[in-house]
């Protein structure tokens, strides 16, 4: 790793403008554990000269009960998040994606905005500097994409442009489901997006000095049911290959209302339309269930080597919804 | 032998558990060395190419760079490899790097920072040249030579009997073409060691499974005298083959030698991955034909595996996977002919099982194959044609008593009918299914001894001396079984003296399942010296006959009494002896013949048959391995329950290699992408053994440690087939593959 400078702040405001003060040469650094493996593997083109470290900043860490919004600070960590009786008695789907992520180690250290703003996983992009050289790209502004003709069976299916990597984070197609929103704050000041909306194929639409603050999710309707679930080749310790996100609302037996998100299929959690109206509507038992899946992902446009990802995310779908009937 | 059966056979705490379960062991890295200088390699961006220029400049001037050394430096010759014939691996690239992560130059600094900055700031200007990356292409013509000598390292012919008419009279052929991937090691410890000049003498301190080999390449790589360097196995995290290629050793010990500081290196796992060596990916033409009965008639088989950049392991991989090419079958008629190819990929090299695992996938799926076409049960055709004693194996070798793989074809039908039963038609997503090998214990066709020594120590008691390296398989308990039993001893009255180069004597490599087998006969026979030295000294001392003397391990025991081995060793010592036991073992083997192969490799081959129940998910693709049974004919367990050990570890291994795990040579760096089976993706592993002893084995013990992941792979292949109908010819058999069969047979 290089040398850098490493400071701490107490306010989002104070991170902002520190940031600005550094004319694009600092990184925010949260749990540290996307960013120091990305650093010591000098994987981008640029090196920042100063971190400026977030987890100083108190008031943005925990879960707080606002009257019908769940405010999460950007800064809580993973783990919290899957033992938080909030969290896990009123968003179990949150709960339960934190708790898929990584190791217990990792998720010790790392923070829920970390989570939603780590790097791409595509190996191309994370070749290692000091072995020969990285591989550049037009993620990190020249180059050709490897994955294209390349072995690109972990990458998107969907909504690819120019880079084909997926969003990594587990939480995000949670929240997706949940309906949450995050805030950002900037030199111009704070502004609120729906979760998936900062995402964007070449990363997320986050500029160098703005810093996610906090995560609000609404309150779900009583009578809705929610849950997550991931499919990976290797048990533990491994990123989705498919992962899917549900809210289903359900009044006399009648589905009004479906929020279905897949994950690790394109750059943002995938909000699923097809799914969502064969579902609304219709009587929610097995038969609407096995419909629904198979219209997952139809738009998908699969790369050379990643159909499989589909057959995947169908059956996904499958368990999960059934899961829900009680 | 065998009458005071009290170490050999029992089980008990490992000697070295306790200490590596909390942190006293030290591995290489756990050293603190003061004033070490920290090391850094500079690695090659292209996989194939001249190099025009090194420019040091920025990296000299770096502070805290201490010196940076390119192939110009090295003093000796500028070439290593296990293989005699092959030496063909530079330690600093010289003029051409080869594949892309090689060695082009390293750094010396005062701080590990300091030498990775100095190491990226070198600029190296290449010109390319066209790199092949498989075989097929390095071999096409026009093709660019990757050594002088050609793309082709080695070749390897083998005929018995005549094929063409067996085949001509056979009355069902199978054939097909199967591929497995290259595979990295994985072993928890990186590459790791240290290096400090000792009264002119270059010490080198590192993780290793093959010191003494490690000497003598040292020596030419430094241009040194034999008693200039000394090599010391360190505590070593794993190996499995990837261990016995010379890694950091060169560079630590070439920079400690010319700055005359200690220095030390250990790799990045990324560097690991892409410095070190595979396993050789192999494309298997094979065809096999039987008579109407099923008894095998002929065989035919063409071999290629990519050797990468460098030779290493390459033409004993090549080798041993032809010999081995029938599986543990009576085959009368056979043609193999194998060859490893250079491209411009990392260097293949030793890993677990030598290509045998690669073979065993071909003929165990063309056994099945068989068996579906004449409609017979698959066991039942194995067990038809497998190795009886007396009965010749495709080398045209006489095989001895020791072949227990009809008992483990026959212990693993009855469980197969077990599961079956309990199975019953089930929703033809779960399947049962079997794999079977033979392997060779100790190289193939050349002389691989041992050596051993016994003495007495200071204090009375006897110190075991042994150039074998323990690389966490538990060779050192083994070993020291062995003596304790000879010498009626327990393990903890030994004291050991282990891989140092300067102490101990060659006891050959680590590798290919030899030590239990090999080293073990050596110290048994180092133990017998000793006793016979002892009670011959101690008749002459106390003027009875030795018939008449006792050795208790302590002392030897006559009618007026005793004689401690110190006074025994001082009544030698006054005649200018010593009280010393060597021991000396090399298995029998007859050199395979150029043009037809025949020979006689190995001395013994441990067999072997394992079992296992597969769930398909027909929807995603995903197989799980639920159960897996397994059963090994070693001759004896000297130590069960390392013997069962191996057996888990090995097919964890196997699981690995039939599911998961497949090298990309372009973006796997770590095992964030390239994955290998957690505790949570290998099955429940019941293994067993059975002891058909080896007249020439120590306690008439063979090997286990490759045997243990052979069968694995294709037990999960042929279960898959049983699940579902398809059968996978490449592997791993990952969700792509088994997702593509699936649909291409429609069944879905
Ligand atoms: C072995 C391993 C396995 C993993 N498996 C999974 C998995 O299965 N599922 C999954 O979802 N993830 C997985 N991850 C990724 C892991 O979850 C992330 O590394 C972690 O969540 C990042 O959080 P952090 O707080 O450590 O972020 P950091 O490493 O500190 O930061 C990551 C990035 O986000 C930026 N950042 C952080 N906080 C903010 C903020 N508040 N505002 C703006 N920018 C910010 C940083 O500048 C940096 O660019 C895995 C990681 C490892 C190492
Ligand atoms: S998918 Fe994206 S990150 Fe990967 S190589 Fe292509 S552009 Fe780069």
């Amino acid at each position: 790793m290089k040398y850098f400078s490493h400071q701490n702040v107490t306010s989002a405001k104070e991170g902002v403008s520190c940031a600005k003060d550094c004319n694009g040469k600092a990184s925010f650094i949260a749990g540290g554990t996307d960013l120091l493996g990305i650093l010591k593997d000098n994987l981008l083109p640029t090196y920042p000269e100063k971190l400026i470290n977030l987890k100083t900043i108190e008031a943005l860490a925990g879960v707080e009960n606002l009257d019908g919004v769940v405010r999460i600070g950007a800064l809580t960590k993973l783990s919290a998040l899957e033992r938080d009786l909030e969290i896990t008695r009123n968003f179990p789907a949150l709960a339960s994606a934190a708790a898929s992520v990584a190791t217990p180690e990792i998720r010790n250290a790392a923070t829920l905005g970390g989570n939603l703003c780590q790097d791409t996983r595509c190996w191309y992009y994370r070749y290692p500097n000091h072995m020969g050289g990285r591989m550049d790209c037009p993620r990190k502004g020249s180059g050709p994409c490897h994955a294209v003709l390349g072995d690109n069976r972990y990458h998107s299916v969907v909504d690819g442009k120019r880079c084909f990597a997926p969003c990594p984070s587990d939480t995000a197609v949670a929240l997706a489901a949940l309906g949450a929103t995050v805030e950002v704050l900037g030199i111009e000041g704070a502004k609120n997006l729906p979760i998936e909306e900062i995402y964007s194929p070449m990363g997320t639409v986050l500029k160098a000095e703005e810093i996610l603050t906090h995560i609000d999710i609404p309150a779900p309707p009583p009578e809705s049911i929610q849950g997550f679930k991931k499919f990976t080749v290797r048990k533990p310790i491994d990123f989705a290959i498919v992962s899917i996100a549900a809210k289903v609302n359900i009044t006399n037996g009648i589905v009004d209302g479906a929020n279905i998100f897949f994950g690790a299929v394109a750059p943002q959690p995938y909000r699923d339309e097809a799914v969502e109206s064969a579902l609304i509507g219709e009587k929610f038992d097995t038969k609407s269930i096995a419909k629904a899946a198979g219209q997952a992902l139809v738009k998908a446009k699969p790369l050379s080597m990643n159909a499989y990802k589909i057959d995947i995310a169908r059956t996904l779908t499958v368990e999960l919804l059934e899961s829900f009937i009680i | 032998m065998g009458t005071f059966n009290k170490v050999v056979g029992v089980d008990g705490v490992r000697r070295d558990t306790v200490d590596k379960l909390t942190g006293k062991e030290r591995f290489s890295g756990d050293y603190k060395i003061p004033g070490a200088l920290a090391l850094a390699i500079a690695r090659s961006s292209e996989a194939h190419a001249l190099i025009k220029n090194i420019d040091l400049t920025k990296a000299k001037a770096l502070p805290g760079v201490v010196r940076v050394f390119t192939a110009e430096d090295v003093p000796g010759e500028n070439s290593y490899g296990i293989i005699p014939i092959t030496k063909d691996q530079p330690m600093l690239a010289a003029g051409k790097v080869r594949f892309k992560g090689e060695a082009v130059a390293l750094v010396a600094a005062e701080s590990l920072e300091v030498a990775r900055e100095a190491a990226a700031l070198i600029e190296v200007e290449y010109e390319p040249l066209k790199a092949s990356f498989t075989p097929e292409e390095a071999l096409a013509d026009g093709a660019e030579a990757i050594h002088d000598k050609g793309n082709l390292c080695f070749e390897h012919d083998s005929l018995m009997g005549d094929p063409d008419k067996a085949f001509a009279e056979a009355a069902v052929i199978v054939e097909d073409t199967y591929t497995t991937s290259a595979i990295e090691h994985s072993y928890m410890e990186p590459e790791s060691g240290f290096a400090v000049m000792e009264d002119g003498v270059v010490v080198v301190t590192v993780s290793t499974q093959n010191p003494h080999y490690d000497h003598a390449d040292l020596c030419r790589l430094l241009g040194l005298e034999e008693d200039k360097v000394r090599v010391k196995q360190a505590t070593t995290g794993g190996g499995f083959g990837g261990k016995l290629d010379l890694s950091v050793h060169s560079y630590v010990a070439l920079a400690t030698l010319l700055t005359g500081r200690p220095s030390r290196l250990a790799y990045t796992r990324e560097e690991s991955f892409a410095a070190s060596a595979k396993r050789h990916s192999f494309t298997i033409k094979y065809r096999t034909a039987a008579d109407a009965e099923g008894n095998l008639l002929a065989v035919d088989a063409e071999l290629v595996a990519d050797t990468g950049a460098y030779a290493s392991y390459g033409v004993a991989v090549a080798m041993r996977a032809a010999v081995h090419a029938a599986g543990p079958y009576m085959v009368p008629n056979s043609r193999v002919y194998s060859r490893a190819v250079y491209t411009n990929h990392v260097f293949s090299g030793a890993m677990r099982g030598f290509g045998v695992p690669q073979v065993a996938l071909a003929h165990e799926s063309q056994m099945e194959k068989i068996a579906a076409k004449l409609g017979m049960d698959p066991i039942e055709l194995r067990l038809k044609n497998a190795l009886k004693p007396g009965d010749k194996t495709i080398t045209g070798q006489v095989l001895g008593d020791s072949v227990g793989i009809r008992e483990c074809l026959e212990k693993i039908k009855a469980v197969r009918d077990e599961w079956g039963a309990a199975k019953g038609d089930d929703d033809g997503v779960r399947g049962i299914g079997v794999g079977a090998m033979l392997y060779g214990i100790g190289n193939t066709g050349v002389s691989n001894p041992s050596t051993a020594q016994i003495r007495v120590n200071k204090e009375g008691g006897v110190t075991l001396y042994t150039g074998c390296a323990d690389i966490g398989q538990g060779s050192d308990h083994v070993l020291l079984g062995i003596c304790a039993e000879t010498l009626g001893l327990a393990r903890e009255d030994i004291a050991l003296v282990r891989a140092d180069t300067m102490l101990t004597t060659n006891a050959g490599a680590t590798s290919a399942s030899r030590q239990t087998y090999i080293s073990g006969n050596a110290v048994k026979a180092a133990a017998e010296m000793f006793i016979a030295k002892a009670v011959e000294a101690a008749a002459k001392v106390s003027g009875s006959a030795a018939s008449e003397l006792c050795f208790t391990g302590t002392a030897v025991k006559g009618p007026d009494g005793e004689l401690s081995l110190l006074e025994i060793a001082e009544s030698l010592r006054a005649e200018g002896r010593e009280l010393e036991g060597e021991g000396y073992f090399d298995p029998e083997t007859v050199p395979l013949d150029h043009h037809t192969g025949q020979g006689k490799p190995y001395s013994t081959y441990g067999f072997a048959a394992q079992l296992t129940l597969v769930h398909v998910d027909k929807a995603t693709a995903e197989v799980r391995v639920e159960k897996l049974f397994a059963v090994h004919d070693i001759g004896k367990a000297i130590y069960p329950q390392g013997v069962i050990g191996q057996i888990s570890g090995g097919s964890a291994m196997g699981v690995g290699l039939a599911l998961m795990e497949e090298f990309d040579h372009t973006s796997d760096k770590n095992f964030d992408t390239y994955l290998i089976p957690t505790v949570l993706d290998v099955p429940d592993v019941e293994a067993s053994f059975i002891e058909h002893a080896e007249p020439t084995g120590p306690y008439g013990a063979k090997g286990v440690g490759e045997p243990a992941l052979i069968p694995t792979a294709p037990a999960i292949v042929n279960a898959i087939a049983d699940a579902v109908g398809v059968r996978i010819t490449s592997l791993p058999a990952n969700l792509e593959r088994v997702h593509s069969a699936l649909q291409l047979m429609g069944g879905k």
